[in-house]
């Protein structure tokens, strides 16, 4: 599908993926209707993405509300007149031991992860189906395929999401419903605030396990699924390798990432305080697409890094073969 | 890696609890106690890390917190009973007829050495890695730090957690670190066998118990927080900080000119020198099972045993011929048993190098007969914290009270109270006075009770 | 946007059940012209016509659903379809009564509107009204169109051709079949306001004897011809064609 003209709704839109995919479908000319629960974040991002060359209307909702997802797609098609793309992306998650994080805690981030996905579908896809073209994205992550500890709720729901996926593209089969695409993207970590807004119950503070990727970069995933929808994509090499290694060696990757995350998720040298971040009550601010954690700077030494070992090995083999 | 090598990373170095043992077990083991028992004792090295410029010393001292403290996920595995088994493996098999147990003191630890004692103490340090809190915002560092302090207390029943947090005297320290204080509230299953092993039939207990109490708040189940210690800055002044912090936080340009700490719930034993008496009620009824002799030294400030310790070495020095009439003051850790009682000299323990132990020191010499000879050495925390003395003035007193020759010795006068070197330092320093006297036969309990049961003075403290 | 695209400005509306893009140039005051385009056509080959008429009119070219930047939906619409999505445009943009320009099979689709919406109609220009009596099968149709290029200008072709990849061959093949079965001769009598039927003299497509029955069909029509010129007038023939549309502009009205 175009991306141009296209009417797409963004739950969390206010920050992060969200945030880089509505201003990646604005650059392209779609209408997109950000949602979120700041108001003013939204309203900011609004601004960007009129300013990217787009058209946009900011909705603040609470994803858990099915009444006030229902809305948000009733405001979209007021607005526009429309609905082509929903990107189902709003997300909490809560680092914590098992026993420590309260269940309330728990419940929430299922009910957010989950509930809030299934709300954002079931409001979508009975338009969709009624135009008969569409496209459902939903926001995974890599952890649906490798989980990590300390994130059940958050590991948990992402798989659930891409289980999800799967389902809706089978029932819409049989319904024969061709024209609406239901995807799943699996991005690595990636360069938001997420980390920095988690529930915490771990003394530790949580930090962007490496390597990490831009949003911008899931973004361009997001836009080129809607021009041509695939069932799973992972987004970042290494989370492509992880998902090739969990399917070889799905006991050591197991293993190895419980090592990584205890070593790299979270902060080895700075405590943080037990909260509950924004699980109940957003993060104040405007937001933003980066969390700071330099995933273009480190995507581009990445590549720095790999270049020089290629041509340096390169030279090598020359010297070799004299 | 094995439990006890665990518990020798996750110690501190230059924890009071940790040197007691320490210092202990080499003293039994025939060894001095140069560089806390770690390090070597060189005045070449000592003079080389005391020479570098300010700033980097200062560092130095930052970074040796942040080098001592254990990163954050191994949180988890520090163990009370590693570190109790750390604790009974410097020493030997014994048997011994005393054992020590209880707060640090470092009077108690030239006692204990005289006893042939082994010291068990009921408290020790444990210190994780922390670069995202401020010294100066304690209820940032309480919030920060609970869940770990929680997470240790929750696997460790024995103990209770106190978290630490004083910016006047840990300052370098606590940039790059927090302090996690496991104080034993069960003797647990080593240390109890350590007795029945190793604590020879019909042995006395020697329980040293400080009952100096501070303000603190509970973080969680045995988890509690306290914002200041014993040192140069009362508690009162921790807790309603005036101008003389004030001008202590814009010299360490810090962004805050006042304290605000969290509001304390209770007083609780001092998390460093106090002793919790839940110990006590298991210690008493062990002592009636096996037919241990129970003895409870109790104090309410740890240096208040330094004037009766010091008065009974001179005693003892002289019932065996020797004169007695040279004092060395040894200053928090920097202890050496071993050498004071080679050289005979009589020691005084400060407990660290400011206004309130300078006081004490000067009452002693006040109220002692006069000595020939006065040494001291004093220890050096990493910055000017309020209520520090300058050396001068230490000089000055010990000149005026000694007969013969009252001097500083072991430390860098230039670098004081950034003397980096000078755990290297206060060891050699003793080693080169003069003279040398065969080691003693070691004390008896009755010598003590005998001592204090003769003496006309009035000790501040309990014997019983 | 607009000077780089020829317009002025472009236009979204929530209506029809999608999100109706519209083009538009001219003063927002000036009395306004709505152009609706033929099969597989959009508001791009209006460009000319509408800045011939820029002085005097606000020229708005829609799509409707399923062509140009407009959206459709999966069924495609039938001429009924497509007429119902264009009065409820006139409607959410308050243009109900405004000069209509339409070619080609944009003809059936105003002449349909008539049929459920009169009062929405202003005065009506039909550009080429489609399909032949005489010829309505696929393939007459196709050799007229062939016939009808050389009458075209050149620059025609790209423009259509970025068109037809926007509508899309399945809907541009099943548009044409209701097209086809449409009977707009039927309707004339339903459209109550002044009528031009407008013929370029080459015309294929529509020949002249159709358009004279359109027009005599149609209750206060009248035919124009215009010289040397095939069945896209709008491109072809700009300057002449807003010539004929001007003098409505005074007339028109709600």
């Amino acid at each position: 599908m175009r991306v141009r003209d296209a009417v797409v709704v963004v739950t969390g839109a206010s920050s992060g993926i969200g945030r880089a995919t509505a201003l990646a479908c604005s650059g392209k000319g779609a209408a997109v209707v950000l949602a979120a629960r700041r108001e003013e974040a939204l309203q900011q991002v609004a601004r960007e993405c009129e300013a990217a060359g787009g058209v946009a209307v900011a909705v603040p909702t609470d994803v858990t509300d099915a009444d006030a997802v229902l809305a948000l797609a009733g405001r979209a098609v007021q607005r526009f007149g429309r609905i082509d793309v929903w990107v189902n992306c709003a997300a909490v998650t809560a680092f914590a031991p098992f026993q420590e994080i309260p269940l309330e805690d728990f419940r929430r981030v299922l009910d957010v992860d989950v509930m809030g996905y299934v709300h954002g579908a079931r409001a979508a896809l009975p338009r969709l189906r009624e135009q008969g073209t569409g496209v459902l994205i939903n926001v995974s992550s890599i952890v649906s395929v490798v989980p990590q500890p300390y994130t059940h709720a958050y590991s948990m729901s992402k798989a659930a999401v891409r289980v999800l996926s799967a389902s809706l593209r089978q029932e819409l089969r049989l319904d024969g419903a061709k024209g609406v695409k239901v995807c799943t993207v699996m991005p690595a970590t990636i360069d938001t605030p997420f980390f920095d807004h988690t529930a915490n119950y771990t003394g530790r503070k949580a930090k962007a396990m490496p390597p990490v990727y831009s949003a911008e970069r899931v973004a361009r995933t997001i836009v080129n699924l809607i021009r041509v929808p695939r069932r799973e994509v992972v987004v970042g090499p290494m989370g492509r390798n992880l998902v090739l290694q969990a399917k070889l060696a799905p006991g050591f990757t197991e293993r190895m990432m419980a090592l990584q995350v205890d070593k790299t998720h979270l902060y080895r040298n700075t405590p943080a305080p037990a909260g509950q971040g924004n699980l109940f009550e957003p993060a104040p601010g405007t937001g933003s697409v980066s969390g700071g954690w330099h995933g273009k700077r480190q995507t581009a030494l990445r590549r720095g890094a790999s270049l020089a070992l290629l041509t340096g090995s390169v030279a090598v083999a020359r010297r070799w073969a004299r | 890696m094995n439990g006890r090598l665990r518990a020798a990373r996750f110690l501190v170095d230059f924890d009071s609890g940790v040197n007691v043992a320490r210092a202990l077990g080499r003293y039994l083991r025939g060894k001095d106690h140069r560089g806390m028992g770690v390090g070597p004792g060189s005045r070449t090295l000592a003079k080389m890390t005391s020479s570098l410029p300010v700033r980097v010393r200062r560092g130095t001292f930052s970074s040796m917190g942040a080098m001592q403290g254990i990163p954050l996920e191994q949180a988890r595995r520090i163990d009370a009973d590693d570190l109790a088994d750390w604790v009974v493996g410097q020493y030997g098999r014994g048997p011994f007829p005393v054992v020590v147990i209880g707060s640090p003191s470092g009077a108690a630890v030239h006692l204990a050495a005289a006893l042939r004692a082994p010291y068990l103490p009921q408290t020790l340090l444990v210190a994780v890695r922390d670069l995202g809190t401020h010294p100066d915002d304690p209820q940032g560092a309480m919030v920060a730090l609970a869940p770990t302090s929680r997470l240790v207390a929750r696997n460790n029943p024995e103990v209770a957690v106190y978290h630490m947090h004083d910016p006047a005297q840990d300052r370098p320290m606590l940039e790059a670190m927090a302090y996690l204080r496991l104080k034993r509230l069960t003797l647990g299953r080593t240390l109890e066998r350590f007795l029945e092993e190793r604590l020879a039939p019909g042995g006395t207990i020697l329980l040293v118990e400080c009952t100096r109490t501070w303000r603190s708040r509970a973080v969680g189940e045995r988890a509690y927080f306290q914002f200041g210690c014993l040192g140069g800055v009362p508690e009162e002044e921790y807790h309603n900080s005036g101008a003389r912090i004030a001008d202590y936080l814009a010299r360490e340009h810090s962004p805050r000119r006042r304290w605000e700490p969290p509001e304390p719930d209770a007083r609780r034993p001092e998390a460093e020198w106090g002793f919790d008496p839940a110990l006590r009620g298991e210690l008493e009824s062990l002592a009636g099972v096996h037919g241990y002799r129970l003895r409870r030294l109790v104090t309410e400030e740890p240096q208040e045993l330094s004037d009766f310790v010091a008065d009974l070495h001179r005693s003892w020095y002289r019932r065996r011929g020797l004169s007695g009439q040279r004092l060395l003051v040894q200053s928090y850790v920097q202890w050496d048993p071993l050498w004071t009682q080679r050289l005979g000299a009589v020691p005084f323990w400060i407990r660290f190098n400011m206004q309130p132990s300078f006081d004490d020191l000067q009452r002693y010499l006040e109220r002692a007969e006069a000595y020939d000879d006065i040494h001291v050495n004093l220890f050096s925390q990493g910055l000017w914290s309020p209520g520090v003395i300058p050396v001068q003035h230490w000089r000055n007193l010990v000149a005026s009270a000694a007969s013969t020759r009252g001097e500083i010795i072991g430390v860098d006068e230039d670098a004081y109270p950034l003397d980096t070197g000078s755990t290297l330092r206060y060891q050699p320093a003793f080693a080169a006075l003069a003279p040398r006297h065969p080691l003693p036969a070691p004390l008896a309990i009755t010598e003590i009770e005998q001592f204090l049961s003769t003496t006309d003075r009035p000790y501040r403290l309990a014997w019983s | 946007m607009g000077s780089l695209s020829g317009w002025d400005g472009h236009e979204f509306t929530a209506a029809a059940g999608t999100r109706v893009h519209a083009a538009l140039i001219g003063p927002a005051d000036a009395p306004a012209v709505v152009c609706v385009h033929g099969l597989g056509c959009s508001h791009r080959y209006f460009r000319p016509l509408a800045q011939a008429l820029r002085g005097d009119a606000r020229v708005v070219a829609l799509d409707l659903p399923g062509f140009g930047r407009t959206r459709g939906p999966a069924d495609t619409l039938d001429v009924r379809g497509l007429s119902r999505a264009l009065a409820d445009w006139l409607r959410a943009t308050a243009r109900g009564g405004a000069v209509l320009v339409a070619n080609s099979n944009g003809c059936q689709v105003a002449v349909d509107l008539a049929v459920h919406s009169p009062q929405l109609l202003g005065p009506l220009v039909l550009v080429g009204p489609t399909i032949d009596r005489r010829a309505r099968s696929a393939a007459q149709q196709f050799a007229r169109l062939v016939a009808d290029q050389p009458w075209e200008r050149p620059t025609l072709g790209p423009v259509l051709a970025r068109d037809w990849i926007a509508c899309g061959a399945r809907r541009y093949v099943q548009t044409f079949a209701y097209m086809l079965a449409d009977p707009i001769e039927r309707k004339l009598r339903h459209v109550p306001v002044p009528t031009i039927v407008v013929r370029g003299r080459r015309d294929p497509i529509v020949s002249r004897t159709w358009a004279q029955e359109v027009a005599l069909g149609l209750p206060r029509g009248r035919l124009e011809e215009v010289p040397g010129v095939g069945h896209t007038v709008n491109w072809s023939a700009p300057e002449h064609l807003a010539g004929i549309v001007r003098p409505l502009l005074a007339r028109g009205g709600p």
